[in-house]
């Protein structure tokens, strides 16, 4: 029985995350912490997460002592909570990401946990689908400019953050970098494409980056249950899109991910009102 | 032109404000958190910037640190914590809020170029990893020639938060650079000390003598203004060196003139 520890845990891709490991009774001991007692906005209103109290702590990540108690006795924690979108400015941004980012490594160093998954958005690696070709022309529909095969970014390739936001996953990957090797936390950090509520692409021009929500979640899964061996990695968190442009073998070789979505198969739903 | 250097009592900042003041052709100016120069500046060195020079303001202050960016075509930013050991709040409040601060308060004045000093330490990581460590531990044997070059395009290795915080400011660098258009030029500065000369075998192949950091900052400041963004390191020509200092005189024509084998 491991015991895992999901923080942020009523967001869109952690209340899943929770869902899927709470329903494996046996395999998880499944804990969350969010700041709020309730759903996101983001989460379809249908979703229930059942949380018992005695498995669930309220803090909004300000203060390490509380935290390290939360996460004693952990074998994983997977650190959802942040700031989404960057939508609540520096201010939000700079609590949720930047101080709770370090406060969530720091108090799984004290509290001696294994391993923490740390996943934000595949916006650390957005400058180059804005910025560099053949990725804006992918963005921007021109598919038949781009090669194939598309040249993949890859983790070892330097982060191209285009706003606070992504910055501060770039802050987060360093932390996960430090933890590691100053340390011995095991860290795996996903940047995770884009999931929505309706799971399925938002926008046509949306496939390249689109990620599902099962793909996510097993993704994510994977690295929870990853040997103890794996010391530190990044991942990139995405389907398997026909116009997909950041490297996923590395995901397949380290822990056995293999993504079970195509953008392009809800794609041709034609969602008429994009 | 005119230029403001923040931290301006540090010991890089110092020496830098120095060459840069004694240029006719530049405006300088100063912003320190306190009128005193720094610990690290030689003892018994005069230090005197002219009132009218001179911002006191701490870069947890953002108003103060807007109000000195007002006009300015070149910020250098140096105010920091230059401690790698520094506690989580001291590099928390100068170097990650610090940071953002300054870049935020130059893209609302419309300042053209942004000079971050960041530091070899976002490479140090590296160190334990071969051939490097042995050139740390001495077995120069063990060291394939040529060394393989670490360059800004390999991941950062920082070791503790204040690492960090250079892989931080980098990042704002790329932001500000790729969304307001903001000329970024971030420097990966190596071990520069008061004796100005290396004295530890780990800092030998990373050392950077004052005058070469000074040099490499100027460079900076005069650099063809359509330089958008990039990453050099400022070292000297230093026995086994292994990140690329080659990418400071292709961008900016730096030639360091100091170093072991000079």
């Amino acid at each position: 029985m491991k015991k895992v520890m999901v923080t942020g845990v009523y967001g869109l891709i952690a209340g899943a995350i929770y869902n899927r490991l709470a329903a494996l009774v046996g395999d998880y001991e499944v804990y969350g912490l969010a700041r709020r007692r309730q759903d996101s906005d983001r989460v379809a209103p249908d979703r229930v997460i059942n949380i018992p109290d005695d498995r669930f702590t309220l803090s909004d990540m300000q203060d390490v002592d509380q935290m390290t108690a939360a996460f004693d006795g952990m074998a994983c924690v997977v650190h959802m909570a942040a700031d989404p979108i960057g939508a609540g400015g520096w201010e939000s941004v700079l609590k949720s990401n930047v101080i709770g980012a370090y406060h969530a490594f720091e108090a799984c160093r004290r509290a001696n946990v294994a391993r923490i998954v740390y996943a934000r958005s595949i916006q650390a690696s957005s400058g180059y689908r804005a910025h560099e070709e053949p990725y804006s022309s992918i963005s921007n529909g021109a598919f038949d400019t781009v090669p194939d095969p598309i040249p993949m970014v890859t983790k070892e390739m330097p982060t191209r953050p285009l706003n606070l936001y992504s910055s501060s996953k770039v802050w987060g990957e360093s932390m996960g970098r430090i933890y590691a090797d100053q340390h011995g936390l095991s860290c795996l950090c996903i940047r995770i494409g884009w999931v929505v509520a309706e799971d399925a692409p938002p926008r046509p021009n949306s496939g390249d980056i689109w990620c599902s929500q099962r793909d996510i979640v097993e993704l994510t899964k994977c690295c929870v249950d990853a040997p103890d061996t794996i010391r530190y990695d990044i991942f990139y968190g995405m389907s398997d899109n026909r116009y997909r442009w950041v490297d996923l073998e590395n995901a397949r070789d380290a822990v056995g991910y293999v993504p079970q979505d195509r953008a392009e198969d809800h794609l041709k739903q034609g969602r008429s009102d994009v | 032109m005119k230029i403001l250097i923040t931290g301006v009592y540090g010991l890089i900042a110092w020496a830098a404000y120095k060459r840069l003041a004694s240029r006719d052709d530049l405006d300088v100016s100063g912003l320190a958190r306190r009128k005193t120069p720094s610990e690290r500046v030689a003892a018994g060195e005069s230090i005197e910037i002219p009132d009218d020079r001179f911002h006191l303001a701490d870069v947890t202050d953002y108003d103060k640190v807007r109000a000195a960016v007002e006009g300015q075509d070149v910020v250098v930013q140096m105010a920091a914590d230059p401690r790698p050991s520094a506690p989580w709040e001291a590099i928390l409040n100068s170097n990650l809020i610090g940071a953002y601060h300054v870049f935020e308060a130059c893209r609302d004045a419309g300042v053209k170029r942004i000079v971050f000093a960041s530091s070899i330490m976002t490479n140090w990581g590296y160190w334990d990893d071969e051939p490097y460590r042995a050139i740390r531990e001495g077995r120069y044997d063990d060291v394939p020639d040529p060394i393989p070059i670490v360059t800004h395009l390999d991941p950062p290795r920082p070791t503790e938060p204040y690492s960090a915080s250079k892989v931080w400011g980098e990042a704002l660098a790329r932001t500000y650079s790729d969304v307001h258009g903001l000329s970024c030029l971030c420097l990966r500065i190596g071990w520069v000390n008061a004796e100005d000369k290396p004295f530890k075998p780990e800092i030998g192949p990373v050392w950077c003598s004052q005058r070469d950091i000074v040099q490499l900052i100027e460079r900076c400041v005069d650099a063809p203004k359509d330089l958008r963004f990039d990453v050099l390191y400022g070292i000297s020509n230093n026995p086994y060196c292994w990140v690329d200092v080659s990418r400071g005189k292709e961008i900016v024509g730096y030639v360091p003139r100091d170093g072991e084998s000079s």
